[in-house]
């Protein structure tokens, strides 16, 4: 019995979010992408906070997985809201002023701003990988790009790469977890010591890491070959996926309603 | 002085839709000098209660004492307490030479260069790999084997006082399960040894305690002998007896009467031709 591996990856629930077509929850995102971008003040990122919270408690996603993603953009909230709110010799009334840097209050207010717009993007789109598995993601990509082979663009063949990559997101962090505990069983430690010590310490992971990862790409091409792989053309599936009338409704009317907002506030 | 289990339990992603039950109040000892086997099918809860037992995850209910003390993760390992060998460990082989490989341990548990190394050499010789053919080798270069009884050693160098298995012969070919087989009759005599397995024929001959799990519930946990005249106890947790305790149960099947059930092929047939006898 193995751990779920649950940062980021499709969730296997049933919910109106899970439903929705992969091309509709992606039409959605470009939506919530130009409210988020579109507006220049709080309301709008307000207005896209309620719509991701709305969105989260339908798809009956334990809250805590579509946060779990800011733990590593962490240093860049940090970064943006220090970048705004940080001056040197400050000549205005400050908030903090230790020596001669001090905080900002408009500063502090634009990055809180540009930081909260970040979130509010990683949480949304990780809501999307959260409820739609790689197939459906990258079946909706090809489709999507599909006019694209018109201009002769390999369209199949990076649909296909993109499953794969997908595909084995899971299989390498399962490989990098069963490396680091089997290196930590050994007595190897990660956690101790400066920068240098602690990546000399990931030697003993990232080598069998790469060397398994290899190994398992020229297995996966061969076993591809075998089964008479030959690039995209002429290619079907065995599920087809079509966009309903419930979709194409959820779409439009949420990309009409976002671009609006986005317009307004 | 024993690896003690009591009543642990263990959900994985508890509070999640997905949470998924492993080990229900399991409990069991295992002293120093003991083959332990834990027999059961895929998903019972087997790697779970290795990887808690190595202090990898700890117990949601219950406590798991090595020689009386809290198991630690990784503080456990590098004081000699526990060494886990996992499934398929030669993918965990990093180092340029074999030696350096199996000194890793060591010089993790804080011994000095030459030290490390001796205990390398050492391990190599009790796994049945002669030190001047394989110290100075890559490996990358090994056969399966080889290189599974190479992770072995580099577990062994570490000198746990309780050895912990999981699946070692998956993969592995007859001479390789026999090699294996007699390196980890050498570590016994150091060590506990607990091995995990879905496969009753190789351990559970030479094992004297036995554990069968299924579905994270402990349905067996006692002597090997005990679980042997039960061979009910394998078959509901759908597990294929080895093979010569399923010739006797087919000849009971089939009239013959046994006072004991056996694994050792010598006994087995002398029982079978003292029921027939009886019989005619």
């Amino acid at each position: 019995m193995r751990p779920p591996v649950p940062f980021g990856q499709y969730v296997p629930i049933e919910s109106p979010v899970h439903r929705l077509e992969s091309r509709a929850k992606m039409g959605l995102i470009v939506g919530y992408t130009a409210l988020l971008f579109g507006s220049d003040g709080f309301e709008g990122l307000i207005v896209g906070a309620l719509l991701a919270a709305l969105a989260i408690a339908i798809s009956r996603v334990p809250w805590r997985l579509p946060l779990r993603g800011l733990r590593a953009i962490a240093f860049l909230l940090a970064f943006t809201l220090l970048a705004h709110a940080l001056r040197w010799n400050p000549a205005t009334v400050t908030l903090i002023r230790i020596g001669p840097l001090g905080i900002d209050p408009d500063g502090l207010a634009t990055g809180s701003f540009f930081a909260l717009r970040i979130v509010l993007l990683v949480v949304g789109t990780s809501l999307l990988t959260l409820t739609t598995s790689p197939v459906q993601l990258t079946d909706g990509l090809e489709r999507i790009m599909h006019p694209l082979e018109l201009l002769r663009v390999p369209v199949g063949e990076l649909a296909m790469m993109m499953t794969i990559a997908l595909r084995f997101i899971p299989t390498t962090a399962e490989e990098a977890e069963k490396v680091i505990v089997a290196q930590s069983s050994r007595g190897a430690r990660f956690d101790e010591g400066g920068l240098f010590t602690r990546a000399r310490a990931y030697i003993p992971v990232l080598v069998p890491l790469f060397v398994n990862l290899f190994r398992r790409a020229d297995e996966l091409a061969t076993a591809m070959e075998a089964r008479c792989y030959r690039g995209g053309a002429g290619r079907t599936r065995l599920h087809e996926s079509r966009m309903r009338a419930m979709d194409w409704a959820t779409m439009l009317a949420g990309m009409s309603f976002m671009f609006a907002a986005a317009l307004v506030l | 002085m024993a690896l003690t289990f009591a009543n642990v339990s263990y959900t994985y992603s508890e509070g999640l839709p997905y949470a998924q039950r492993a080990l229900k109040d399991v409990s069991c000892e295992v002293e120093r000098g003991d083959l332990a086997v834990i027999l059961g099918p895929t998903g019972s809860g087997k790697s779970t209660l290795l990887r808690v037992a190595a202090g990898l995850l700890a117990p949601e209910v219950g406590t798991v004492l090595i020689d009386g003390e809290p198991v630690q993760g990784g503080a456990t390992a590098r004081a000699g307490g526990v060494g886990l060998v996992f499934q398929s460990p030669e993918t965990q082989l990093f180092a340029e030479t074999v030696l350096d490989d199996i000194a890793f341990g060591p010089r993790n548990q804080g011994l000095s260069e030459e030290s490390a190394r001796q205990h390398a050499v050492q391990a190599l010789e009790t796994v049945g790999l002669d030190p001047s053919q394989f110290a100075e080798r890559s490996p990358f270069g090994l056969s399966g084997g080889e290189a599974r009884r190479v992770a072995l050693a580099g577990v062994l160098a570490m000198s746990p006082r309780y050895l912990l298995l999981d699946e070692p012969t998956a993969g592995l070919d007859g001479s390789g399960r026999r090699d294996l087989a007699a390196a980890l009759a050498a570590a016994r005599m150091h060590s506990g040894v607990i091995v995990v397995t879905h496969d009753a024929e190789e351990f559970l001959p030479h094992a004297d305690l036995a554990l069968v799990l299924s579905a994270g519930d402990c349905t067996f946990s006692g002597p090997a002998d005990e679980l042997i005249q039960r061979p009910a106890a394998l078959a509901d947790a759908g597990i294929r007896p080895p093979a010569v305790l399923e010739t006797m149960i087919r000849a009971q099947a089939l009239g013959a009467s046994f006072r004991n059930l056996t694994l050792d092929p010598q006994d087995a047939a002398a029982l079978l031709v003292a029921a027939r006898e009886a019989r005619a």
